[in-house]
């Protein structure tokens, strides 16, 4: 369930090529003070991490600024990262403490994004309702009703609390493991069984309907 | 595997987080329960539909837009990453130049010092520039380069604190000297700024405040000296043992006039006060014997304080008398305060100087005194010098209670007791020694408690320690001998563990005689008094206060601490 690419994550340049370098090299040289491999790390990792920071904030603005705000953080606080746990841990929880000061901030945001042609139409990011229209591909119908359940999906997230959507999110959508769960928000393993049957039992309920 | 137990572990199953044994276990009953059988369905689907949500990508140019906020951020100084490789903490970039701005402060602190020591200015005359060279601060370093003198000589932090002192009493007697010294200031700075070019504009205000305190040193002298002259002017105008005031510093306390010589006969209430030199003071109408206020002490049942009407002069009766005596002679209430707060409004503190000349006096002026008693009655033990450090008339007062002009209880009224009392106390101030005041003041509260008294005042936080205890004045002999007693007793069983620790050997039988007998006398002295009154329960001792029949002595006790 946890992609791949996230265990063995592969650098890539300033312009966007492979750079050859192993993650752990990238961190290393990041710590260093080499700005060009703290770059490297956020072409690396800001894909997972906007998608977190999405589902979490509801809205693709305030997704990026939550997730500048985290990188900045972690670029400050880069000395302090030891290697103990992965750099994906590292930075989860930092986007999800950015997230969650963040809601604190605003308070409650329960407009979340509705059904946009250029809405994600697939699981791969890269499709939009209005991409599968010009293709041709696919029924243009089954996309917008698989569409309106993505959005009302997403609105039910939206509907959760922090600690709720924080364990669906990282669990559902990121694939962490409950001890990664535990790891990033710092709960016990019962704590995170707790939120994660609570959850699910409100998104059920939120949910009923769709089939 | 019950249904609640089994709805604790859906989730795990539908995670594949469970291990095997109780997976099949989870399995086998949602298969039997159909209830846990929904509720793993309706979870299972909701993860489903949020894990079927796409995953959203981060804009193109989203890893720009970081790089250019994490320049911004360098920028503005929040993170410190040199080129080699490596940073400094974030805390050191903020302590380093902290330090290095502390350290010149202190090495230009220290250049500055010097110069001023070379100079023969000192600490205290940077103090007191720093201060704005207020006229009397001033003053004071004036006196010190005066005499020129070391700059810590006795001598001049005594001027000096004479003339605090005379600053703290009579701000108006300094404060006309105040636009004299700035006009002579304004007059030599602008002399000052002709000293050329090296000399800059602080150093030359600095030199010129300096001439003026200088010139203007003689006119608060004067000042001064016109000032003690218009105190004893007072004072020799105001009645005698007149005003029953304590002094900030608790040590002044009782009259603060000079006894006058006592004259051959006396009236008879005088004498039977047990003195002049005692001020005869009254429980005022429902208060408390250790509580009595300004306008009661001054009454006196049945007519006016004696120490009034023997020197004719109208002897205040109201708090309203007060006040206009006040006025008519303030220095008579300079250096005093009320005994009780808010009496009267609280003048000035007596300059230390002033203080200083009036104890000597008054400590002669009481010597005389007694002479006088022990020739006029032939008590020879009466006039052997004293050795406390205080007048006998600042030790004690007897406070007659009742409203009853005549002496109501025993030892007043001519009784041998209570004269006998105060000349015992005359004869050798009270003294506790303790390791600490606190415990001292408890154990003697204790102990009056013990004779029915009860502490009356005691000296403030700071100041030197005075326990002011007020008993009856038939018990006050034997109080005052077992405070003594305790005292000795306290002594001996040092000097036995004196030697003792000293690995010395133990006294022997002639000297624990001695010691034990030095220790004992004092509670002997106390023993036959004690036994010829039942003990004096704190109840019984409110129940004479309330009847207000008793006459009760003020003793002071000096605290030593010993550390």
């Amino acid at each position: 369930m946890v992609p791949e690419s996230k265990r063995t994550g592969q650098g890539s340049g300033a312009d966007g090529a492979p750079s050859g370098r192993t993650e752990e090299e990238i961190v290393s040289a990041a710590k260093k003070g080499d700005a060009g491999a703290f770059e490297e790390l956020v072409r690396m990792t800001q894909d997972r991490l906007y998608n977190l920071a999405f589902r979490m904030t509801g809205h693709r603005e305030e997704a990026e600024d939550v997730l500048q705000e985290a990188y900045l953080r972690a670029h400050r606080s880069l000395e302090s990262f030891e290697g103990t746990s992965q750099i994906y841990t590292w930075l989860y929880r930092i986007t999800v403490n950015a997230c969650l000061t963040r809601g604190r901030k605003v308070g409650r945001r329960s407009d979340v994004e509705g059904v946009s042609l250029d809405a994600p139409a697939g699981t791969d990011g890269d499709s939009t309702l209005a991409g599968t229209f010009a293709s041709g591909d696919g029924d243009p119908g089954e996309a917008i009703s698989r569409n309106e359940r993505a959005a009302r999906v997403h609105e039910a997230i939206g509907e959760l609390p922090g600690e709720y959507r924080t364990v669906v999110v990282l669990r559902d959508i990121e694939g962490l493991s409950y001890e990664e769960l535990g790891e990033v928000t710092g709960s016990s393993r019962a704590a995170i069984k707790s939120r994660l049957h609570r959850a699910r039992q409100r998104l059920a309920e939120l949910l009923g309907d769709l089939r | 595997m019950g249904c609640e137990e089994t709805r604790d572990l859906i989730d795990e199953l539908i995670d594949g987080e469970l291990p095997p044994e109780a997976e099949a276990e989870v399995r086998a009953h949602v298969e039997q329960c159909a209830e846990c059988r929904a509720v793993m369905e309706r979870h299972s689907r909701a993860a489903d539909l949020v894990r079927g949500l796409p995953r959203v990508g981060a804009p193109r140019d989203f890893s720009v837009s970081v790089r250019e906020a994490i320049a911004a951020d360098v920028g503005r100084g929040k993170v410190v990453r040199p080129a080699g490789g490596w940073r400094l903490p974030m805390w050191l970039t903020t302590a380093l130049p902290a330090a290095a701005c502390l350290m010149l402060a202190a090495i230009l602190g220290v250049r500055v010092m010097q110069k001023r020591q070379a100079e023969g200015t000192d600490v205290t005359a940077i103090a007191i520039e720093a201060e704005g060279e207020s006229a009397s601060r001033a003053a004071g370093r004036a006196v010190k380069d005066e005499g020129s003198q070391p700059a810590f000589s006795p001598e001049a932090t005594e001027k000096a604190k004479a003339l605090e002192a005379s600053r703290d009493m009579e701000p108006r007697a300094a404060e006309p000297a105040a636009p004299a010294v700035e006009a002579l200031a304004e007059r030599k700075a602008a002399r000052g700024r002709g000293l050329g070019a090296a000399r800059t504009r602080a150093a030359a205000k600095r030199v010129a405040v300096k001439d003026a305190e200088d010139e203007a040193t003689p006119l608060l002298q004067s000042k001064a000296k016109e000032l003690a002259d218009k105190v004893d002017a007072v004072k020799t105008e105001a009645p005698a043992g007149s005003l029953p005031f304590r002094s900030r510093t608790g040590e002044a306390v009782r009259a603060t006039v000079p006894p006058r010589p006592v004259p051959a006969a006396r009236p008879a209430a005088t004498n039977a006060a047990g003195g002049e030199r005692s001020v005869l003071r009254e429980k005022p109408e429902g208060e408390g014997g250790a509580n009595y206020g300004q306008a009661g002490a001054l009454k006196k049942a049945g007519g006016k304080p004696d120490a009034f009407a023997r020197d004719g002069a109208p002897a205040p009766e109201s708090r309203a008398d007060l006040k206009a005596l006040a006025d008519r002679a303030p220095g008579a209430l300079a250096g005093v305060v009320p005994a009780k707060p808010g009496a009267v409004a609280p003048t000035k503190a007596r300059p230390a100087a002033e203080a200083a000349e009036w104890s000597g006096k008054q400590r002669e002026q009481a010597d005389a005194d007694r002479a006088l008693d022990a020739a006029g009655r032939g008590d020879p033990g009466i006039a052997r010098p004293v050795a406390s450090a205080r007048a006998p008339e600042e030790k004690r007062q007897i406070v007659a209670g009742g409203g009853r002009a005549a002496a109501p209880g025993p030892g007043f009224g001519g009784e041998p007791e209570a004269q006998q009392a105060d000349r015992d106390m005359n004869a050798d101030r009270l003294s506790w020694k303790a390791i600490d005041a606190d415990t001292a003041k408890a154990e003697i509260q204790r102990i009056a408690a013990q004779f029915g008294g009860a502490v009356k005042w005691r000296s403030r936080p700071g100041r030197p320690a005075v326990l002011a205890v007020e008993v009856p004045a038939d018990r006050a002999e034997a109080f005052a001998a077992r405070i003594r007693g305790v005292q000795t007793g306290r002594a001996t069983t040092a000097a036995r563990r004196s030697r003792s620790g000293r690995g010395g050997a133990p006294l022997d039988a002639e000297e624990e005689t001695s010691v034990t007998r030095d220790a004992e006398a004092g509670l002997a002295r106390a023993e036959p008094r004690e036994a010829a009154h039942a003990p004096f329960a704190p109840a019984r001792r409110e129940e004479g206060k309330a009847a207000k029949g008793g006459l009760f002595i003020t003793l002071e006790i000096d605290i030593v601490t010993e550390r």
